[in-house]
């Protein structure tokens, strides 16, 4: 491990990361597509 | 349908006519001169255009089906209704027409039978495209021919067939999820051809999750085309339906899905530790497809749904397209064989334009020839109430 990068690429760091930050924007972003103003879908 | 006498001479048949004419002789010129007459393919460069756009982009803009009939047989969801009959058309011709193609780009069509009668070859991923391309093909002929029946006034054989549509879209979902992914598959033997940022071994996952987004982006586009250029047919109708509302829910479906492909994008950019490649010129082509392609038109979707904004959701619908017709052009044609010299790079001559230009067309003339006859965009009165 010589770098930041490298931990991270050889742990899947990064994937983990990403994955959690996805699952966080997606929760908002689906209250952006379901919960529009009017929507009665929910 | 419509009693009046149609005009010869309109703009959609002039063209159509002309681009035909130029075309047929070069497709049949392919016939007589074969590949090396027409194509610019070497040995190199063995996937052309007919594959590109022909056959990949063709399968992929084809998923209307599949995703149309999941939601409504399937998902119960019978508000979509009105649009599973054209979406189906749409994907049965597409489908043909990349039999069609693939008959064009292999060396001897006449052998195109081989696979299933003389050496299937089963752990080859092409059989699997192969013969699912070949069932679905045909489920979905089985889908449509209620419409032709219809139109024929044969009751029984159309009831028989209708009664086993639930079983024809399930067969037809399992077989688009094989196959679309399985064009995908196929470019996992050719690892140091591709560009690093195109190639991962996800690559089947990306072609059957962005085939979704062509689906529904694709029903939302022919759809609201279909309603202009067939007004007269549909406003005929006694029970119009509510176009807007149906876009606007296919809008959002579309938006969920781009949102998910674009995630597993980025993890598959990750996975690959491939981050410095972004800010090379093929790096950048990439950013232009997934932010341009992707990512925009994803949030365009949601805020064109949040606004009500319909012209908004169908205007996104072709960016959506547009941009896995691009992400199929740059996995076949511009990120393969990346490393080489341009002067041995493929590029397209006048006459594979022309050939995939007139298979268009053809389906196109195909297209409105059966919805300005047959009860595509609209119900049979014999049978309104049978659906």
């Amino acid at each position: 491990m010589h770098t930041l990068q490298e931990f991270f690429y050889f742990t899947k760091g990064t994937e983990y990361l990403i994955g959690v930050l996805f699952l966080i924007s997606f929760i908002f972003f689906y209250r952006l597509v379901f919960q529009a103003p009017g929507d009665d879908t929910e | 349908m419509d009693n009046a006498k149609p005009k010869l001479f309109t703009p959609f048949n002039v063209i159509t006519g002309l681009i035909l004419l130029v075309g047929i002789p070069i497709c049949l010129y392919r016939f007589m001169g074969g590949l090396g007459a027409v194509t610019n393919l070497d040995n190199n460069n063995p996937f052309g255009l007919w594959i590109a756009f022909d056959v990949l982009t063709g399968v992929a803009l084809a998923a209307g089906g599949y995703t149309i009939g999941t939601i409504v047989y399937i998902f119960g969801m019978k508000e979509y209704h009105p649009v599973v009959r054209p979406a189906i058309l749409t994907a049965f011709l597409g489908y043909f027409l990349v039999g069609v193609g693939l008959a064009f780009d292999v060396g001897r069509p006449w052998r195109m039978p081989y696979p299933f009668f003389m050496s299937q070859g089963f752990t080859s991923v092409m059989f699997e495209v192969a013969a699912c391309v070949a069932l679905y093909l045909t489920v979905l002929f089985l889908e449509i021919a209620p419409v032709a029946l219809e139109w024929l006034r044969m009751k029984a054989l159309r009831n028989i067939l209708v009664k086993a549509t639930i079983g024809l879209t399930i067969f037809g979902v399992v077989l688009s999820t094989l196959h679309q992914s399985s064009l995908g598959s196929m470019f996992l033997i050719v690892p140091n051809k591709i560009h690093p940022l195109w190639y991962s071994t996800f690559l089947p996952i990306y072609f059957f999750v962005s085939s979704m987004i062509a689906g529904l982006s694709m029903v939302i586009f022919e759809s609201s085309l279909s309603h202009k250029a067939f007004k007269n047919i549909i406003d005929a109708e006694p029970h119009p339906f509510d176009h807007d509302k149906i876009v606007m829910g296919l809008g959002k479906a579309a938006a969920i899905v781009m949102f998910g492909y674009f995630g597993i994008k980025v993890i598959g950019v990750a996975h690959g530790n491939h981050w410095h490649m972004l800010a090379t010129p093929y790096g950048l082509w990439f950013l232009v497809e997934m932010v341009g392609f992707v990512l925009v038109p994803c949030f365009l979707y949601a805020l064109g749904v949040r606004a009500g904004n319909v012209k908004l959701v169908k205007f996104t619908s072709f960016l959506a397209v547009f941009g896995v017709v691009l992400n199929r052009f740059n996995v076949c044609l511009v990120a393969f064989n990346w490393e080489l010299p341009m002067s041995e790079r493929y590029f397209p001559s006048f006459m594979e334009f022309m050939v995939s230009l007139t298979l268009v067309t053809a389906g196109l003339v195909a297209f409105k020839w059966i919805v300005t006859r047959m009860p595509v965009l609209t119900e049979h009165p014999e049978f309104r109430e049978s659906h």
